[in-house]
Parts: structure tokens; C-alpha cells; sequence
């Protein structure tokens, strides 16, 4: 949300009505930084300053996003011009596979260890910001550490496990849902190995 | 002498400058986590985290620099620069320029750069020949923790704009935040003189424009920077068992080039293989093998450089990126 480009874009888009659907995944980090702790105003106002249709969603569930998304698209394939999804999200897997904050929730001794001496000395140098702005920082990394910790564990954060929850209410559905995910899979693998 | 690791060293350097100059302020993507070591030290106010934003954090660097502060930009990949590309190249390196000398950006973009995690191409180029080609910009390389800190203090003491960068195979804060603990079934191949290494007491800093002779050889000259000069090193071991000597020079700055060196241990060997990280045409192979004809020397040249895209394949992508074997090979089309 914070680069040019997508600015740019909303606006081109907009002015010459073109068919793009624009999704943001809004999961409130930016990396490990804390996203509101660099965005500025709010996204919806953003948004609707170029004057195109915004759907804020919540993005775990997917029966919502799939709501959204079909009037968003229908929309733009009849030439009505582009469209906007802001789908809030949780930070489940981190931004990348071996994703540092995580390991270290999960491994916090042989993770955190290496961060221990350096922090210490950082602490303790004679030159440097006064002992009140070095305690603060520090406060200020284990705050987000333990923020992410909680987002990613949490079994409610998971999508999947609560689409399922919805579904097994009607088990027929589920079970034909199932089959058609599997034969999907088994198809494109033997589209792969051919 | 103290023994430190190539990331330790730039923080360390880089710390150690900004006790003596309170100019001297850090931002750039999840710096706060990534040096907290610096975070800690200096607290909020002078090490700041940023949006995803580089065009707008870059160019913040560059008013702030003009303004009179000294600062330090971190853009996390050297891949992510294209879009912040204007403040370097219409603004940072023009302004003292068109201004007369009326104003000037000193200011250090330290970004990673270079191949060997598995991450593609997108995220594994070296693009310092890209940098180096506009005049202006001053473009340093480090291959081992002393060159790293001295030229981190070298880099803040110009009056100019500089990228500094650290291949990020060398530094084990970025394999670790690039996931090397929690990815098994990728092998890195990190050459453990470039990744820990003596370093001076106290940081001075380094000359910019200063190659260094690493190897002494009387029948090639091998010319590298970043990761390929432990690629060369390595290849050249594998020569001597041939009976073949070659001489391994580290650039250490990309711009400025040591144009002298280079003049000297050509006309001495009169073979030149450039072992280049960076992609072939239009680059750094290209421009020393220019210089040294320049000169009037006559000399048999080859080139290792990366060929094409880097692949994600961890496999595929060591026989992309310059290795001990192709460099090994080149050396020996080169002998008579």
C-alpha cells in the first residue's frame, strides 16, 4: 500500500476505466515492522480518493472474499472499470519460508541466543542514547516478537480450518469439494510428469 | 586484532561513526530488527524503520544529505532499487554538479547483493556494474570483514552519494533473516575467510579506488570483487596443482576502478580473466578489459561473469553464478 506504484496505478486505472481488480491483503506488518507504525491516514480514505468501488472484507473468511470478489469482477468484466478489496488478514506464516520472528517463538532459546550477546553490549556500551531510550528500543523489539508470536499460533487465525468448520455442516458438499481439490492436484501432477 | 563476522563488522564500524557524529542517522526496512544491535544502542530517534516505500525513502536520504545530515539508507536487496532508481540517478549524483558545488549528498545506500541462497533472480542480482555506469555514484564491494568496516567508515566520510554493498552470503545476519535456519534442504556455500575475519582495533577508513593484490601468481591475473574473489581464490588453488600461478586481485571498490593496478599486473602476466558476479555484457568484465587495451597492453582475456537469469534451483543456480570450475576452465583456454 506504501509504494508509488499502486497510487499510480489506482489512478491510471480509474481515469481510463480499465478492468484491474486490486486486493490488499492488509495483515498489519510490513515485514516485521508494524504497518500502522508507518502508514499514514486511513487505507479506506486512501482508496476512495480515486473514486473507484472499495470493499473492506475480512479476509479469513473466505465465503466474504468470494462475495466481494464476484461483484468486483462481474463489474470490470462488463466494463464498469476497476475495483478495490481490502481483506484484513493475520500474519500466519510470516513473509517468507524460515521467517526470523517465528523461529524464534518457536525455538526461543537456541533463536534468541544469538541476539542475546549483541543486544547486551548494545546495552551496555559507554557511548551511545541515553539507558531510557536503549531500554525503550529493546522493550520495543520484544513487543513485536511476542505480537507475532501470538497472531501465528493462534488456531482461529487459520482460514482453511475455518472454512472446514462451516462445510462440515453439509458433508455431502464437503466431500465432493474434496474430490474435486484432489483430482485437481492428481492432474496437474500428471500434466507435470508427462 | 579482533576476529568479527562481515555483518558484525559493517555494524560495528558504522556504530563506532555514529558515537563521533551525531549527523549520522540509519533507516531503511526493518532495520529496528535486523541491526537491533544498533537499534538498541542509539535508540529511535537515529535508526528508524520505514515503509515498504524506497522510492520515498531513498529520496528522503538524499534531501536530508543536502540538508546536512549523514545518512545511512538500508535497501534491503539491491534487486528492490529499480524503483527508487530516479533519486540516485537524476538527483543524488547530479546535484553538486548543477548546483555549481553549492550542495551535495552525502549520503551511503547500503543494500545486499549477489547469489548462492536459492532465492532467484529477483532477489540474488549484483547490478553493481548498473550502479558504477553513472558518473556521480561511487559503488563499494567488500569480500571480507576488515575491507567491510573500513570502507563503511570510508563510505560516510565522502562527500558524495555511495552504495555500499554487502554480498549477502558473506553475512550471517542475512542468511539467518533470509531463512538459511529454517530451510534443510538448501546448501550454502559461504566462503569462511569473507565471512569472518581479523579486523583492525580501531576502524580506519579505507582508501576508495585501491585494489589489492590477495594472491601473488606470475601466470594469470585474476580480477574479481564480492564472493568471486573467494571464487577466485579457490580456483586458484586448484591452478597451482597445475602448475599454473595465478594472481588474485580484489577491486574492492567498483567505482572508483584501480585503473593503475590493473595497468601492472596485466602488463606483468599478460593474461586477464575477470571472475565477475554481475551479468556479462555491458559491465565490469567489459570495462576492465577496455581499460587495460586502453593502456596499449596486449594480453589473452576471459571472462566468468553470471550468464542469464539466476534460476531458484539452488543447483541450477551454482552452475549459473561464477564457480571454482568454470573459472578453472577459463584459466586454462587461457594458457598456451
Amino acid at each position: 500500500m506504501n509504494q508509488g506504484m499502486l497510487l499510480e496505478s489506482l489512478n491510471l486505472a480509474t481515469a481510463w476505466k480499465l478492468p484491474l481488480i486490486s486486493v490488499c491483503k492488509d495483515n498489519r506488518w510490513a515485514i516485521t515492522t508494524p504497518s500502522p507504525s508507518v502508514t499514514a491516514g486511513n487505507m479506506a480514505d486512501r482508496v476512495k480518493g480515486f473514486g473507484l468501488p472499495f470493499f473492506e472484507i475480512d479476509g479469513v473468511d473466505i465465503g466474504a472474499v468470494w462475495e466481494a470478489a464476484k461483484k468486483a469482477v462481474e463489474r470490470a468484466r462488463n466494463g464498469g472499470g476497476p475495483a478495490f478489496l481490502l481483506a484484513h488478514c493475520v500474519h500466519r506464516e510470516g513473509h517468507f519460508l524460515g521467517y526470523q520472528p517465528f523461529r524464534m517463538t518457536k525455538h526461543p532459546v537456541k533463536e534468541m541466543a544469538p541476539l542475546a550477546v549483541p543486544i547486551a553490549k548494545s546495552l551496555l556500551r559507554r557511548q551511545g542514547a541515553s539507558p531510557t531510550v536503549r531500554l525503550g528500543a529493546l522493550g520495543d523489539l520484544m513487543k513485536r516478537i511476542r505480537a507475532e508470536a501470538k497472531e501465528a499460533l493462534s488456531p482461529a487465525n487459520d482460514p482453511v480450518a475455518r472454512a472446514r468448520r462451516l462445510l462440515e455442516a453439509d458433508p455431502t458438499r464437503l466431500a465432493n469439494l474434496e474430490a474435486t481439490v484432489r483430482n485437481q492436484v492428481l492432474a496437474a501432477v500428471r500434466a507435470a510428469l508427462a | 586484532m579482533r576476529q568479527m563476522r562481515f555483518d558484525e563488522a559493517i555494524d560495528d564500524a558504522l556504530g563506532s561513526a555514529m558515537e563521533r557524529d551525531d549527523r549520522i542517522v540509519f533507516y531503511g526496512e526493518d532495520v529496528r530488527l535486523i541491526h537491533h544491535d544498533l537499534y538498541v544502542r542509539f535508540g529511535a530517534r537515529r535508526v528508524r524503520d520505514t515503509p515498504i516505500s524506497e522510492a520515498a525513502f531513498v529520496g528522503a536520504a538524499v534531501t536530508a544529505s543536502m540538508a546536512g545530515l549523514r545518512p545511512v539508507v538500508e535497501v534491503m536487496m539491491v534487486d528492490f532499487l529499480g524503483v527508487a532508481v530516479d533519486s540516485l540517478l537524476n538527483q543524488a549524483s547530479k546535484v553538486e554538479a548543477f548546483s555549481g558545488g553549492k550542495w551535495k549528498a552525502p549520503m551511503v545506500v547500503r543494500t545486499t547483493c549477489g547469489g548462492g541462497l536459492g532465492d532467484g533472480g529477483q532477489h540474488q542480482q549484483s547490478l553493481w556494474g548498473w550502479l558504477a555506469h553513472i558518473p556521480g555514484l561511487e559503488v563499494v564491494v567488500p569480500s571480507n570483514p576488515a575491507d567491510a568496516g573500513g570502507f563503511m567508515q570510508a563510505a560516510l566520510a565522502r562527500e558524495g552519494p555511495v552504495i555500499f554493498m554487502e554480498p549477502k552470503l558473506l553475512s550471517a545476519t542475512w542468511r539467518d533473516f533470509l531463512g538459511s535456519g529454517g530451510r534443510k534442504t538448501v546448501k550454502f556455500d559461504v566462503p569462511e575467510t569473507g565471512a569472518k575475519g581479523p579486523v583492525p582495533d580501531a576502524w580506519r577508513p579505507l582508501p576508495f579506488g585501491r585494489a589489492a593484490v590477495i594472491r601473488e601468481g606470475t601466470d594469470l591475473t585474476l580480477v574479481s570483487v564480492g564472493v568471486g574473489v573467494h571464487r577466485a581464490l579457490e580456483a586458484a588453488t586448484a591452478l597451482d596443482e597445475r602448475g599454473i600461478h595465478a594472481e588474485v586481485v580484489d577491486l574492492r571498490t567498483v567505482s572508483p576502478l584501480d585503473k593503475d593496478l590493473l595497468i601492472t599486473c596485466v602488463s606483468r602476466t599478460k593474461r586477464l580473466l575477470v571472475v565477475d558476479e554481475d551479468y556479462e555484457p555491458c559491465g565490469l568484465s567489459g570495462e576492465l578489459a577496455a581499460l587495460a587495451l586502453e593502456a596499449g597492453l596486449s594480453f589473452a582475456f576471459a571472462r566468468v561473469c553470471t550468464q542469464g537469469i539466476i534460476p531458484y534451483a539452488r543447483e541450477e543456480e551454482a552452475r549459473i553464478l561464477p564457480n571454482k570450475q568454470r573459472i578453472v576452465e577459463a584459466a586454462l583456454r587461457l594458457m598456451p
